[in-house]
């Protein structure tokens, strides 16, 4: 969340266009400017998962966090990679990004747009994690790529 | 004043036809490539051009600030070319020079017809270049740095742009002028080219020359633009690195 | 770029949690200093040149030797001046355009971590004295930001200036004559300057660029080979308190000597 205004919010989501997330969308009832108050519900500096609805030549993109898993996101961190890579990371139907979300134990969201947000258990696991993304990034092209992935993430839990 | 004034030679080409450098007249000086070089670019390179050393960022397509430059259907390039103080003999001051807003401008232009502009509208595309070392042919040397970072970051172009500067000395026309014969000959005329259909999209000219010697000079730069854009391919396919103990086969997953 | 002075709240509580627990993002302990390479003379027509990298943050340093008049407050001593620029390239919220704030902070950081610091005996680059000495200049170019460029802008100066050479000059019948001989710069100290950061009770030195976008309280002290303060400079919007600076220094006069070893072995 990086602005406001009295019905909406406007939000960074890594693309050169800032997207708009309007109030209606988060309250099922009509929003009344008069009695709420936005920023209670999301403020500046918030994250979120979010959707997108709407983007064309003519319209900056319009997000939505209706939908399971959406919505502002607690705790954890935040890493940036590179969009083209995001396809990788997931996997196909989602074999990497389960291989790495059973083996640490951790959620992993990832957004089409690069930034993916991670919650573990302890400072060490968020390290493996980043470091296993970024060999995914550099390594994307390549194949058998998943073994090796397992394989290091395996040893690196065993370490202190 | 520079501190020590570099000697004139009285000869830029000798009797067989060998250069101050040692070069034939079709011979390109030194050149090498390399992209994503710098940490926080969506796209860079850094390229060495004879003595030249050329860094090249490029951010975007990104937000177009400040607003009122945004086209509705365009992205928006801009290009700022700066030369580092300590680039050349005497001390240039840190202030731009005219001959950078100049070069700017050229440089964008040159690098347009590549881009598919019509991909980002209401986006801005950043280049900035940063010459380290001048020796002579810079505005060639920056665009060839320019369009491998434009790749790099994965901006949609027809085609790289490869550029050279050719030019006259003591009657000759040669390829890739250095310094001294940059500043001491006859002709010198940047051109950039998209290799693949052959279109220039960068031609200046300053100097002194009929019309053979003109169109001679033209496929002169394009034979070495040929052998540019080769090094430029390699630099990007070098991105891709091979992983030692790599499977041929796929996985059972098949990636 | 304006959204870059948001915040993002789980950005910043990831970092000061991990504080709590002894910890950085990128692992490090809160005395380390990141992975520093460094290259000299590679600028073949400055006089004086050095790149480093501190962790990804990147910096060209070059020196220019040129003649010219002194100071008119100090006649019989020559001139270093310090220039920085934060090129574009190096953050996508830089932006082009004259000097601002942040980089005149860097130059002149390090300006005065060399000026106090004796590096060079500026008596020594005196020519013809009160009219003509020795002017260095010394322009820094951040090509690439991940925090402290005030650390790695005065490793580049310094490596830059132990780099340098001078020429030799004859004065004939009142004229200035350059011979094309040149000879190293005497250098006479090493100063290391120290950049840290405050989180709670704790100080960690060399912030990358995500700990400097969440602590806003920081300082960076210079000290010479005897482990004397030489300069300092608060950074950072936010206050820090007497036991804080004190701490700071004890850390610095501690890795110092350490880090001044570990930089005059690399090159």
């Amino acid at each position: 969340m990086v602005n406001t205004t009295i019905v909406s919010w406007k939000i960074e989501i890594n693309s050169a266009y800032t997207a708009t997330l309007h109030a209606t969308s988060i309250l099922d009832r009509s929003f009344n400017p008069i009695k709420d108050d936005i920023r209670k519900y999301f403020d500046i500096g918030d994250e979120i998962a979010a959707e997108v609805t709407a983007f064309n030549r003519t319209r900056d993109p319009v997000l939505s966090v209706k939908g399971r898993g959406l919505g502002k996101l607690r705790g954890g961190e935040i890493i940036d990679i590179i969009p083209a890579k995001v396809p990788r990371l997931i996997g196909r139907k989602g074999s990497m990004i389960n291989l790495i979300k059973t083996e640490t134990n951790s959620r992993l969201i990832i957004g089409q747009n690069g930034r993916v947000w991670i919650s573990a258990k302890e400072p060490k696991i968020y390290r493996i994690i980043e470091r296993i993304i970024r060999k995914i990034e550099r390594e994307a092209h390549t194949s058998g790529l998943t073994d090796r992935i397992k394989n290091q993430i395996q040893e690196e839990l065993k370490k202190p | 004043m520079a501190l020590i004034k570099y000697k004139v030679p009285e000869k830029l080409i000798d009797e067989n036809g060998i250069r101050i450098d040692g070069r034939k007249y079709n011979e390109l000086r030194p050149l090498s490539c390399k992209v994503g070089i710098l940490p926080n670019c969506d796209g860079s390179a850094y390229i060495e051009m004879g003595g030249n050393k050329i860094v090249a960022g490029v951010y975007g397509p990104r937000k177009v600030q400040p607003r009122h430059l945004a086209h509705p259907n365009l992205c928006v390039l801009r290009a700022l070319y700066r030369m580092a103080t300590f680039s050349v003999d005497e001390r240039k001051s840190p202030a731009p020079s005219r001959r950078e807003v100049e070069l700017s401008g050229v440089i964008r232009k040159a690098l347009e017809p590549a881009v598919f502009l019509e991909y980002y509208p209401k986006t801005l595309i950043d280049i900035t270049i940063q010459v380290l070392a001048a020796d002579g042919g810079t505005r060639c040397a920056s665009i060839n740095a320019a369009s491998l970072a434009l790749a790099d970051a994965g901006v949609a172009h027809r085609d790289l742009i490869s550029a050279v500067a050719v030019g006259k000395v003591d009657g000759h026309l040669v390829l890739d002028l250095n310094d001294i014969e940059d500043k001491e000959g006859q002709a010198d005329m940047p051109l950039a080219f998209m290799p693949q259909s052959n279109k220039i999209t960068l031609l200046q000219f300053d100097g002194n020359m009929n019309k053979p010697e003109f169109i001679d000079s033209l496929k002169l730069g394009l034979d070495g633009i040929k052998r540019i854009y080769q090094i430029q391919q390699e630099a990007l396919r070098a991105k891709f690195i091979d992983i030692p103990g790599e499977d041929t086969e796929e996985d059972e997953l098949g990636e | 770029m304006d959204s870059y002075k948001i915040i993002s709240d789980i950005e910043k509580s990831y970092i000061i949690s991990l504080a709590k627990n002894g910890e950085r993002i990128d692992g490090r302990g809160f005395k380390d200093y990141r992975e520093i390479i460094i290259e000299t003379g590679f600028v073949p027509k400055a006089e004086g040149s050095a790149k480093v990298l501190l962790g990804k943050t990147q910096i060209i340093a070059g020196v220019k030797v040129a003649i010219g008049p002194p100071y008119p407050d100090t006649p019989n001593a020559g001139v270093i001046t310090v220039n920085a620029e934060l090129s574009p390239m190096a953050a996508p919220h830089f932006e082009a355009g004259p000097p601002g704030e942040d980089s005149v902070e860097v130059a002149r950081v390090v300006d005065r971590g060399i000026r106090h610091s004796d590096i060079v005996d500026k008596g020594k680059l005196v020519i013809i004295p009160g009219e003509q000495v020795f002017i260095l200049f010394i322009d820094l170019y951040v090509l690439g930001y991940d925090g402290n460029m005030y650390d790695a802008g005065e490793i580049a100066a310094v490596k830059a200036l132990c780099n340098t050479k001078i020429p030799k000059v004859e004065i004939v019948n009142g004229q200035i004559q350059v011979l094309d001989e040149w000879s190293p710069l005497e250098i006479l100290d090493y100063p290391i300057s120290i950049t840290s950061a405050f989180v709670g009770d704790a100080v960690l030195v060399d912030p990358n660029a995500n700990e400097e976008r969440v602590l806003e309280s920081r300082v960076t002290l210079t000290l010479n080979s005897k482990n004397e303060l030489v300069s300092a400079q608060k950074g950072g919007s936010e206050a820090f308190s007497m036991d804080d600076i004190t701490k700071a220094l004890e850390i610095s006069q501690e890795i110092a000597p350490i880090l001044r070893k570990r930089i005059q072995s690399i090159t």
